[in-house]
């Protein structure tokens, strides 16, 4: 019974000096919140910054040890790795974001930095699970702090109601996802990615069992990536909570939720792939189709971003539809199988920080535009002429929009351009004819907010707010999104390399 | 494997049977006379009064989800120290002890923030 093993307790506290760090500056930050009383409005947030610039120092100067750590409980590598920098780098201009909406409407709520540090410690664990037990701690962690950003602005009807609909959905999808794993450890026994696969690869689960409890998993992952048909919560909580919260929900989570989601799929993918290839293949259309669809009617920039959301995360499935493929194909479709595998999943790493560029970046502008405190700049009509008061936040936000609308020469065509061609390779080219309709499609509402930026003259009710910190760090991500567009080859690379360490 | 579950399905069959048979025989054979009395409701012999959809003070609820949350936490302590002279002896007392404290911190980090931030006061 007592045959807890003791780990070695330098290497396992070098290993997870990042986790460490992150939960307990979270800590600290409350602390400090709690008994310092002189206080400035801006403390605190140096004090995140602080502890999320110390964990990318971290990280890159230790050699942190790789392999599984807390009896196999995570599994650190260039992917937990990866992915943590994308966290923190989120988590920066997330702050930075809400700082300046803090210093401006005096609506201050000091409670939002310790809970961006557990929502972001909650991805770092989900990044790097190794066991479903590890997965769910990591999601819940998350999410729980996510529904309390989400709502967080207390006395306000639609933060309030973007909270409490994204913890009751929120809860239901975690119930699914619990079902699942109850089922996956009955048919697998065990919890343990590594058992999982042992018991896959042996082939002694019993099939019905494991369907079922993969299946209930994907409704918990489906729910937190935003997938039709789990899909309903995202306007409304995305239009709800305060645009600050709205970009690190659109970003991070998703992020968040395809890294696992990713792993799961390599996971069981010699078993399942049978059973959830047509699932997954018609969940993408329906995704990208409707997500791009509902996007065109919308005058709020939020709920379109929400519904632009649902539609990249169409495209997102696609590469892992992708990556399933080969998997089905005949033998000539297997001897190419590991090099589909392994540019399905850079494709679909370098996919997921070009979004969370051009995500941020557009609502790091959303941001900054409200007239009123407490409220953001959500309507599209609203920003007519904004090109001629504020050039920089104008371009930035068209830039923005183009990457989303996934034009070159900017990242989000590069991203699109390598699940697509991922698509093809795979052979599945009516999908990648749906993605490119489905990509046509979105240019029509990306580009009206340019029009409106750029052609349409000042009103009495245009936006007129403007902070320039936030205006100069999404301005920053409108460089990035460039740089990346003109030169992917170098990251495209380094993704690739990333990823070749967890395909098992 | 379900056929370690019939002894627990027989006692639950059982069990109902026999609520369900009382029920039924007190319904079937008491006597029913009832009067103003002995319909109103029963508050512990206490005359009730007034309603019970009454609004409970929002710190009531806060109040009590903290003692939820410490209690249930505090909770952990004792399989703990029912498994810590097996550690000692294994030799993982100072790990042990360690995880402990580190529980204990964080727990004591989450009592100082809700007791500065004036959770626990009545008004």
């Amino acid at each position: 019974m007592n045959d807890l093993a003791i780990p070695d307790f330098g290497r396992e506290i070098a290993a997870l000096l990042p986790f460490l760090i992150v939960a307990g500056g979270g800590l600290l930050v409350m602390v400090t919140d709690a008994l310092v009383k002189t206080l400035r409005k801006d403390h605190l947030s140096y004090l995140v910054l602080l502890v999320l610039l110390s964990v990318i120092v971290v990280q890159t100067t230790s050699g942190t040890p790789e392999g599984p750590v807390l009896n196999g409980l995570l599994l650190l590598g260039n992917f937990s790795r990866f992915f943590t920098y994308l966290f923190v780098v989120i988590g920066v201009l997330t702050t930075i974001f809400a700082t300046g909406i803090f210093d401006r409407d005096g609506n201050y709520r000091p409670e939002f930095y310790p809970l961006l540090l557990f929502a972001i410690l909650g991805m770092m664990v989900l990044a790097a699970a190794n066991d479903l037990l590890t997965v769910y701690l990591g999601l819940e962690t998350m999410s729980l702090a996510t529904y309390v950003l989400a709502g967080g602005v207390r006395g306000n009807a639609p933060s309030s109601e973007a909270g409490f609909k994204y913890l009751m959905l929120g809860g239901f999808s975690s119930a699914f996802f619990l079902m699942g794993v109850a089922f996956v450890y009955g048919a697998c026994g065990g919890t343990g990615f590594d058992q999982i696969a042992a018991a896959l690869h042996s082939g002694s689960a019993p099939m019905p069992f494991l369907t079922l409890g993969t299946g209930l998993m994907l409704v918990g992952f489906g729910f937190k990536v935003a997938m039709v048909p789990f899909h309903m919560w995202t306007p409304d909580v995305y239009d709800g909570a305060p645009a600050y919260v709205t970009g690190f929900m659109a970003t991070a989570i998703k992020a968040a939720g395809f890294a696992i989601l990713l792993r799961f799929v390599l996971l069981t993918e010699p078993m399942l792939a049978f059973a959830w290839y047509p699932v997954l293949t018609v969940l993408a259309v329906l995704t990208m189709s409707l997500g791009n669809i509902v996007a065109l009617v919308q005058g709020n920039i939020k709920r379109m971003l929400a519904w632009s959301s649902i539609a990249h995360a169409g495209y997102l499935l696609l590469g892992i539809v992708a990556i399933l493929a080969p998997a089905l194909g005949g033998p000539e479709m297997m001897a190419r199988a590991k090099g589909i595998v392994e540019e399905g999943g850079a494709a679909l790493l370098f996919y997921l920080v070009g979004y969370a560029l051009m995500n941020l970046a557009a609502f790091g502008i959303i941001n900054v535009m409200g007239t009123e405190p407490g409220v953001d700049g959500d309507q599209i009509s609203r920003y007519a002429g904004l090109s001629r008061r504020q050039p920089v936040a104008a371009a930035t936000l068209a830039v923005a929009m183009l990457s989303l609308a996934g034009i070159p020469p900017m990242v989000g065509f590069m991203a699109k351009f390598y699940i697509f061609s991922v698509v093809v390779k795979a052979g599945l080219i009516p999908l990648a004819i749906i993605g490119v309709i489905n990509s046509l499609i979105s240019v029509y509402y990306y580009l009206r907010v340019i029009v409106v930026m750029y052609m349409h003259d000042t009103a009495e009710d245009s936006y007129q707010g403007t902070e320039w910190v936030s205006v100069a760090a999404a301005g920053l991500l409108a460089f990035l999104i460039i740089y990346l567009g003109v030169m992917p080859e170098a990251f495209h690379r380094g993704a690739e390399i990333v990823f070749r360490q967890i395909s098992f | 494997m379900f056929e370690r579950f019939i002894p627990v399905l027989l006692v639950l069959g059982v069990a109902g049977a026999f609520s369900g048979v009382f029920l039924a025989i007190s319904f079937l054979l008491g006597p029913r006379r009832p009067d103003a009395l002995k319909d109103s409701t029963y508050e512990c012999g206490i005359p009730a009064r007034g309603s019970i959809q009454i609004r409970f003070f929002v710190r009531f609820f806060l109040v009590a989800l903290f003692f939820l949350l410490f209690d249930l936490e505090a909770v952990f302590l004792y399989p703990w120290v029912v498994l810590y002279k097996g550690l000692l002896a294994s030799g993982a007392g100072g790990f042990a002890l360690t995880e402990m404290g580190v529980f204990l911190l964080v727990l004591l980090t989450g009592f100082l923030y809700v007791w500065k931030k004036g959770g626990l006061e009545w008004q």
